[in-house]
């Protein structure tokens, strides 16, 4: 999928990047091991050295694992993303390419400016070295040059809390004082981009809010940040946006709630009915967003959304489809499309509770992977959005070749004529 | 490979954006000018070098001196005395220190780099910058070994030159720095293409560690060049590590075997594993934390 990244002020783009990684075979490194192996795969006989698969097909028994499975994404100017997800999802492995830690096997990431990636706190730090003296070596691990470093020198020290032993090697240091130090050096280094791991759960709560105040100021001062978490409150207050992760493949969405909820929700990811609580907000509120899945294999969408509000309203529900998760492709509501069941185009009455049904038939798009988004407003205002309340599979007429992705060509599915000319 | 096409289609150019994250790298494109950003990094590790050596030793940086000195008194005693191995008229002590102190650098170069991507696996694995920086790093590190102990060596001679005047010193010393470049091409070169290999072989990485130490055996650091039957010189000649040894006594004491075209020889055969070790290097620092 193009990200749009003509975009300005687009910091970051994640361009279809898939990540394979070799399992088993690399746990034994030695020559001698490589030469029997492949004297072994010579004579068709089974691994020596044992414990890959040696069934399947070629893949398989390499013991290849694609951690990244076609991720894109797209940050702007002072975003600061969350990513959320299960273990295993993907998600430091995301944050490892796009750090260049390591390489995508597929597509790439192009950024704007310098990108400083938080993995671990203290990286570099010697035991032997003064607190001062790792301030420096820790600094230019990370990029500075010694000026930048000096020229930051009373700031880094002032934040870490470690003024009186910052002369000291640091092997004498506690664990906090440690890790205030080395998130101190890359709190300060005036990159573009930062992108952090898990890395303040080590912290006490006190310097935990800290590093979120440092977090969030750096935001406003227009700092991009991508900060990976399985803390939801953390990611709450700190993130204008999230990304789930699952399953190698990326989901943006620009409200953070909803990320949580479709994340919280992931076990069951491919129920078709999803039911949100209600909160004391008094405007009016989505309850449940119910897909038909039937339908969905004749290339209907079938989309009910259920409501309730406080006070009667005249409400005008929609939806917006994507492809893949980002790319938005059409949506409806029914002040476009006026509701039917009133009698000859006049507006239904105001109601409290309801359940309104849309039908799309004949949609002319490829068969893919698509996400809803369910919207409820009035004639004026918006009150609520469920982004990606679903996530489907469309089956319709028009399949792609093989060697085509939606990501690339778009959902749409036009009739056209070609001729020789 | 239709997915390339179109994904250059539908996007603006690479030259809008800072950074472009690849999955391959051209043979040649090895990033200089990030490598000079990060200078400052050369001069921190190389401090942390020292550091980690000395810190918690009661000699300190004095091991940078006895090192070489008791080498020197061992193979005087074993080399000189017992087995009787010509010098090439040179006094004994001045012979193998000057040896000693060559060789240590070109070794302990050698064998660090051949280690950097091993030894810093956990680094590499939580930070970028451009890995070369630590073999540049070391060699730099060890260069400073090599200045302290050059001048241990002069202050060696000096005074025994005082005492009775044997030295004729050439004009070549003024090759000094072309010596210490050669040795340190020389060494990053091999250095650079072992650690790109130990990144899947162990196996080389012990390798290194006594393959080193017999190399020592077949370059001139205790026996001059002149001491090996002419038939087998040639082959001794190829080792580039021979010229600069003979060269440096050659300019130092005014003996030895040496020539214009050997150290020619030298620098280009150095510059030549240099660059075969910096293209190796430079294809696997992308792909190596994958391996471990």
């Amino acid at each position: 999928m193009s990200a749009s990244p003509s975009n300005a002020d687009t910091m970051v783009v994640v361009e279809d990047v898939w990540k394979k990684y070799q399992l088993g075979e690399f746990g034994s490194n030695t020559l001698a091991d490589d030469v029997r192996r492949s004297w072994a795969r010579l004579l068709r006989r089974g691994d020596p050295i044992g414990g890959v698969v040696n069934q399947g097909p070629a893949e398989a028994r390499r013991g290849d694992v694609w951690v990244l499975q076609g991720v894109d994404m797209s940050i702007n100017r002072g975003d600061v993303v969350g990513l959320i997800g299960p273990n295993g999802a993907g998600k430091s492995t995301l944050l490892k390419v796009l750090s260049r830690i390591t390489t995508p096997t597929r597509g790439r990431i192009l950024t704007k400016g310098r990108v400083a990636s938080l993995l671990e706190v203290g990286t570099g730090f010697h035991p032997e070295l003064t607190g001062r003296e790792n301030i420096y070596l820790n600094g230019t691990i990370m990029g500075m040059t010694r000026r930048d470093v000096s020229a930051r020198l009373d700031e880094i020290i002032e934040f870490s809390d470690c003024g009186m032993f910052i002369d000291t090697p640091v092997r004498r240091y506690s664990s906090g004082m440690y890790v205030r130090l080395g998130f101190a050096v890359a709190a300060h280094l005036n990159t573009e981009i930062l992108a952090v791991d898990e890395v303040l759960a080590v912290g006490d709560v006190r310097f935990q809010a800290k590093c979120i105040d440092k977090m969030s100021s750096l935001a406003a001062e227009g700092t991009t940040i991508i900060f990976v978490s399985h803390n939801s409150s953390l990611v709450q207050r700190l993130c204008t946006r999230a990304a789930v992760i699952a399953d190698g493949k990326a989901v943006m969405f620009d409200g953070v709630d909803d990320a949580l909820a479709f994340y919280h929700r992931g076990s069951r990811r491919s129920s078709t009915t999803v039911d949100y609580e209600i909160d004391e907000r008094p405007t009016p509120q989505i309850t449940r967003v119910v897909i038909d899945p039937t339908q969905l294999e004749y290339g209907r969408v079938v989309v009910d959304i259920s409501f309730s509000s406080s006070y009667p309203f005249q409400a005008v529900p929609g939806v917006i489809v994507y492809a893949g998760g980002m790319q938005p492709v059409f949506t409806s509501n029914t002040r476009m499309h006026p509701d039917r069941s009133a009698i000859d185009g006049l507006p239904p009455d105001a109601v409290q509770e309801a359940t309104y049904r849309l039908e799309v038939d004949d949609l002319p798009l490829f068969s893919g992977a698509y996400t809803l988004s369910a919207w409820l407003g009035d004639e004026s205002s918006n009150f609520d959005v469920k982004e990606h309340a679903v996530q489907f599979s469309l089956e319709t007429k028009h399949t792609l070749p093989e060697d085509l992705a939606i990501r690339y060509v778009g959902p749409l599915a036009v009739s056209s004529a070609w001729s020789l000319q | 490979m239709k997915d390339r096409i179109l994904t250059r289609h539908m996007d603006t150019t690479e030259e809008d954006w800072t950074l472009v994250i690849s999955p391959r790298r051209g043979a040649f494109d090895v990033p200089i000018r990030e490598v000079l950003a990060y200078r400052d990094l050369v001069t921190m590790l190389t401090k942390r070098n020292f550091v980690a050596r000395y810190k918690q030793t009661i000699l300190g940086p004095l091991w940078l001196i006895i090192q070489p000195l008791m080498t020197t008194g061992i193979f005087t005693i074993v080399f000189g005395e017992i087995a009787n191995l010509s010098t090439d008229g040179i006094p004994q002590v001045l012979f193998y220190l000057s040896g000693v102190t060559c060789w240590t650098y070109f070794a302990t170069t050698l064998t660090s780099t051949s280690n950097t991507f091993r030894e810093n696996a956990n680094l590499f694995g939580k930070v970028y910058f451009p890995r070369l920086i630590v073999p540049i790093a070391t060699a730099v590190s060890n260069g400073l070994t090599l200045a302290v102990q050059l001048v241990l060596l002069l202050s060696v001679a000096a005074y025994m030159q005082l005492r009775q005047p044997i030295f004729d010193v050439q004009a070549q010393l003024l090759l000094l720095p072309l010596f210490v470049l050669i040795m340190a091409a020389a060494a990053l070169g091999i250095g650079m293409a072992i650690s790109s290999m130990t990144a899947k072989y162990r196996d080389l990485a012990y390798l290194v560690g006594f393959g080193v130490q017999l190399l020592m055996y077949a370059t001139p650091v205790i026996y001059p060049l002149s001491a090996i039957p002419e038939r087998y010189r040639t082959i001794a000649g190829l080792n580039p590590v021979a010229h600069v040894i003979e060269g440096f006594r050659h300019a130092l004491f005014g003996t030895g075997t040496t020539s214009a075209g050997g150290v020619l020889y030298a620098l280009a055969s150095s510059l030549v594993v240099f660059t075969i070790g910096l293209l190796a290097f430079n294809q696997v620092e992308r792909k190596f934390v994958d391996t471990i």
